[in-house]
């Protein structure tokens, strides 16, 4: 069986192909939505999802959120002792979705297609892939995020001809495709993104907000179990001014309360600066598609964070038109990614659908232009494979050595779309023997291939010997070697994960900890008497009485929350 | 239509010669074809098909250009002078809706609105880059249509030569636009795009220079800006200089500096030689060169001789004690005499340079310098034509619109 995954940054979806529609995996809680947090418990055991996210606050050293935005690079992420890569912590998001699936489909899940963002570099797709095989998972494709969103919605709309532009705002990246369809082809025409920017940006902005209207001492930002209660409840007071004119911010340092009053235009200008930032992608989409914004049929939106009236106002102005939010912007990636198992198992359903994607970057090497006969200019961009092309495609280019003594050339490897290399992404560079002789005879081929999971190929192949060299790119750092994969697939095993008929118990414990450690006086004794009662209770493993003790429990939580004004963290 | 079809149409299997195409057509084609491809197993046959695809788009929209082309030949024709001639019938309804002129109008308005402040902008740069955010901090350019309209004013502008304070909107603009961060951003801008983008390449090679040489040529940039006429010392050192940065970075050159004076000054070098049919190096080095240095031919060695001395006018500049001047060719060392001659010879040329110049257009305009240049300095005939102008500023057409499909040319 394979499942579709949408890998987010703040929140992960399992979805599925089923009885000829797209059909959304609820985990243990019974919710669709799986934070996309892990958390090391006092026995060592792993707890993903919400009952991490509740301990986001309270063991601040031993949870990780927001790991999506290191995947690619060679950070860790310490939770207690052991340091974790990015791709182990997703591969552990992963497993749990997994087994999610398992318990829904009741039969073995080891396929998966996972989304990406269409801006994710190769690199980070690599580390996305890397991530899935350390779960236990045949990742059968990557997909862009934005084309997964289009999917779902374009599979409503398959008889028509249109031409759409996906505006996909997430937790932590943005991207921007713009598709046509036409006789059941979903063409991607362009793609465009920024890899860092999305609604935990907004939550940073607000708490940058808080500190520089409050006036907070800068000593406070190494208190981190600080920082993540201050950031819950800017995530708090962002959600608040999705749906009410203001909210309050409110935290204590242990000696003063502090608080800030928040209205939408406070907002506005605290994201001013990322709203901007939203406008460079969306004009370069349109300008490699070669379309007027009037000349779209609809814009469709993606990700959580549009559910921010001040980016859909946004959307509105630059797009001169009501975006569609037919499917919930939550899921429509999931939904999308489900349309895509059904394409990939050739079901009967979408038998006349084929979908198309683009590069949505350039690829190139670095180059040295002449002035003259003896004067060079180095450093220089040559893309061999321009954004926006369709793919998968292979394209080659001939190049020739600047020095003629030289026994080697080195290949350095870009991604972007600056003039100069130094400005893009270096993916890595291939070391090329060269031969003695003319500037023919030493010339090489040059080719890159990529794929339709967005992962590139090089080969380099020398004139005079018609040797190749390459294959696999070299010296990049964030990606493992398969080696390496394997090695943190074996560590991992090792790892207890808690037991998943166990995590909606652990998940409520976790937040009635949260609450207690927020509280003070009796309330916390209050909240630290009903916790002991539950934790007996679950000693018992009587599950007869387990049951109405997490009612009550829950009750008591929810009591507390609604006349709480200390620190509330994030509803679910 | 020929009975002939591109082997890219025949690929899709479009073969019917009598079947009238167009981009759905073609577009049908290619889904039928695709749907017997599994894109993933078969990425060869994919590449092949869309290949086939790209190239059958492009032929039709040369084919409907060609077309247009002949329709508008036609016209013209038909257009002379005949009482007897009905009067010729309404134009079709275009076959393309036509779009809303609301975004052209709204981001022709704040451009126009901030061009307007123009002279008492030029001065500085960062009055400039002010009123550039402002104007993009516009109600108005919120719209993404409206805003590339704008970019496309400021695009077009520079791309029409140097005015006084082009030299910092061009800066201004590489960062408020993002030029120079992307290298295929004014493609969409046609010939436009394309002249500005090999601009900022050329500017990207001037700071690939040394710092010392930079200053140099920008004080004599500053110079050439502010009309400072050379004296016979300076002369040969601009002229030098000059020659190289025509030859290096032509297209930035033209941007952030008036093409009269350039040409004025390699003129002077050319009239204050002592034996001017002998001694000036041919081709005359006139500011009008298009061509890239592989093909200067017999002149690209002067030029090597120039560059060097651009170098040695550099040491010699530091140097604390009053050095003798650069010899550029061995047999012309100047005496004090020679250059007092050179000098006079020089100022009053100037005079009459700037004599004509107050007569004539601030305007380089179609075949206009040759008209005006006075009858002193006659200019050879390869030089008629500046260095380089937009076709629209020729005469050659209208200026391309941001986007093609929808432009004054009317086809893709």
């Amino acid at each position: 069986m394979i499942i579709g995954i949408d890998l987010g940054t703040t929140n992960s979806l399992a979805a599925v192909w089923r009885d000829g529609r797209a059909q959304l995996i609820p985990n243990s809680l019974g919710e669709v939505l799986t934070p996309s947090c892990v958390s090391l418990d006092a026995d060592g055991s792993v707890l993903v999802g919400r009952a991490a996210r509740e301990r986001l606050q309270t063991h601040p050293e031993r949870t990780a959120a927001v790991f999506k935005r290191y995947m690619g690079s060679d950070k860790t992420i310490r939770l207690g002792a052991r340091d974790f890569r990015p791709e182990e912590l997703s591969a552990l998001i992963l497993k749990a979705l997994k087994a999610d699936a398992e318990a829904l489909l009741g039969e073995p899940v080891d396929e998966a297609i996972i989304t990406v963002p269409a801006y994710f570099s190769d690199g980070q797709r690599k580390a996305t892939r890397a991530a899935g095989q350390m779960a236990g998972l045949r990742v059968e494709r990557l997909l862009n995020e934005p084309t997964a969103a289009a999917l779902a919605y374009g599979i409503h709309q398959r008889d028509e001809e249109s031409k759409f532009l996906v505006f996909d705002l997430g937790g932590g990246t943005f991207d921007v495709s713009i598709l046509q369809m036409y006789d059941g082809v979903m063409e991607v025409r362009s793609s465009a993104g920024d890899n860092f920017l999305g609604g935990e940006d907004v939550v940073e902005a607000l708490v940058e907000l808080f500190f520089r209207r409050v006036g907070l001492s800068d000593s406070l930002r190494r208190d981190l179990g600080f920082m993540r209660r201050l950031a819950a409840q800017a995530e708090a007071a962002k959600r608040t001014l999705g749906t009410q004119p203001r909210a309050t911010m409110r935290i204590s340092d242990g000696t003063t309360e502090h608080r800030l009053e928040l209205d939408e235009s406070a907002l506005e200008t605290a994201c001013k600066p990322l709203l901007q930032r939203l406008r460079a992608p969306v004009e370069r989409a349109l300008r490699d598609a070669n379309l007027r914004s009037s000349e779209l049929d609809t814009v469709v939106l993606a990700g959580g964070a549009t559910r921010m009236p001040i980016v859909r106002r946004l959307a509105t102005t630059m797009f001169g038109r009501f975006p569609a939010v037919d499917l919930n912007p939550d899921e429509v990636v999931a939904l999308g990614v489900a349309v895509q198992c059904g394409l990939k198992a050739r079901d009967a359903a979408l038998a006349e659908v084929v979908m198309t994607d683009v590069a949505p970057y350039s690829l190139g090497i670095a180059m040295s232009m002449r002035l003259d006969d003896d004067t060079w200019s180095h450093g220089h961009f040559d893309p061999i494979i321009e954004r926006n092309t369709v793919v998968p495609v292979s394209r080659v280019k001939t190049y020739a050595p600047t020095g003629q003594r030289s026994d080697h050339v080195a290949l350095q490897v870009y991604q972007g779309e600056a003039r100069m290399a130094r400005d893009n992404i270096a993916l890595g560079s291939l070391k090329v023997p060269l031969p003695p002789g003319s500037e023919q005879d030493r010339s090489v081929d040059v080719r890159f291939t990529y794929d339709v999971n967005g992962l590139l190929q090089v080969e380099a192949r020398v004139a005079k010997t018609g040797l190749s060299y390459g294959i696999v790119i070299e010296g990049n750092p964030g990606v493992l070697t398969d080696e390496e994969i394997q090695q943190h697939l074996k560590s991992l095993a090792e790892l207890k994960i808690h037991p998943r008929e166990h995590l909606e118990n652990r998940t409520l414990l976790a937040r009635a900890e949260r609450l207690y450690e927020q509280s003070r006086g009796d309330e916390r004794e209050w909240i630290g008497r009903h916790i002991l009662r539950f934790e007996q209770l679950l000693a018992t493993q009587d599950t007869r009485r387990i049951a109405p003790g997490y009612k009550a429990l829950a009750e008591v939580l929810d009591q507390h929350d609604r006349n709480s004004f200390i620190d509330s963290g994030p509803r679910p | 239509m020929s009975a002939v079809l591109p082997p890219s149409l025949v690929a899709l299997g479009l073969t019917d010669p009598t079947l009238e195409l167009d981009e759905r057509t073609l577009r049908r084609a290619y889904a039928r074809n695709l749907k017997l491809i599994d894109v993933e197993a078969e990425p060869e046959r994919f590449q092949t098909l869309r290949e086939h695809l790209d190239q059958s788009l492009r032929w039709i929209a040369w084919r409907d250009q060609a077309r247009q082309a002949a329709d508008a030949a036609t016209s013209a024709e038909g257009a002379t002078p005949d009482a007897a001639q009905p009067a010729p019938a309404p134009a079709a309804a275009p076959s393309i809706e036509q779009p809303d002129r609301k975004p052209e109008e709204a981001g022709t308005a704040v451009f126009e609105s901030f061009h307007g402040q123009w002279p008492s902008l030029a001065q500085e740069e960062s009055t400039v880059r002010h009123a550039l955010q402002a104007a993009l901090g516009d109600e108005r350019l919120l719209n993404i249509d409206a805003r590339t309209f704008f970019e496309w004013n400021i695009a077009r502008l520079l791309a029409g030569g140097w005015r006084a304070g082009h030299e910092h909107l061009l800066e201004a603009s590489i960062d408020a636009f993002d030029w120079a961060a992307e290298h295929a951003r004014l493609a969409h801008f046609g010939q436009v795009g394309a002249w500005l983008s090999a601009a900022i390449r050329d500017r990207a090679t001037f700071r690939a220079l040394g710092g010392e040489q930079i200053e140099v040529l920008d004080r004599l940039i500053a110079r050439v800006r502010q009309a400072v006429p050379p004296d016979a010392k300076t002369l040969q050192d601009e002229v030098a200089q000059l020659q190289f940065l025509v030859q290096r970075v032509p297209n930035w050159l033209r941007i952030v500096s008036p093409v009269e004076p350039v040409n004025q000054r390699f003129e002077m070098w050319r009239q204050i030689q002592p034996s001017p049919p002998q001694r000036i190096p041919q081709p005359t080095p006139q500011f009008v060169n298009k061509r890239p240095a592989s093909e200067l031919g017999p002149g690209l060695l002067i030029m090597m001789v120039l560059i060097i001395l651009v170098s040695l006018s550099g040491l010699l500049r530091q140097s604390p004690q009053p050095a003798p001047r650069p010899q550029w060719r061995p047999e012309e060392v100047a005496t004090e005499a020679q250059l007092m001659r050179r000098q006079a010879h020089a100022e009053a040329l100037l005079a009459q340079v700037l004599a004509a110049r107050q007569s004539q257009s601030p305007k380089p305009g179609a075949g206009g310098r040759a008209a005006s240049s006075p009858a002193l300095l006659p200019l050879p005939a390869s030089t008629d034509v500046p260095w380089w102008r937009p076709p629209w500023e020729a005469g050659q057409g209208n200026a391309p619109s941001p986007f093609p499909s929808l432009g004054d040319s009317g086809g893709k």
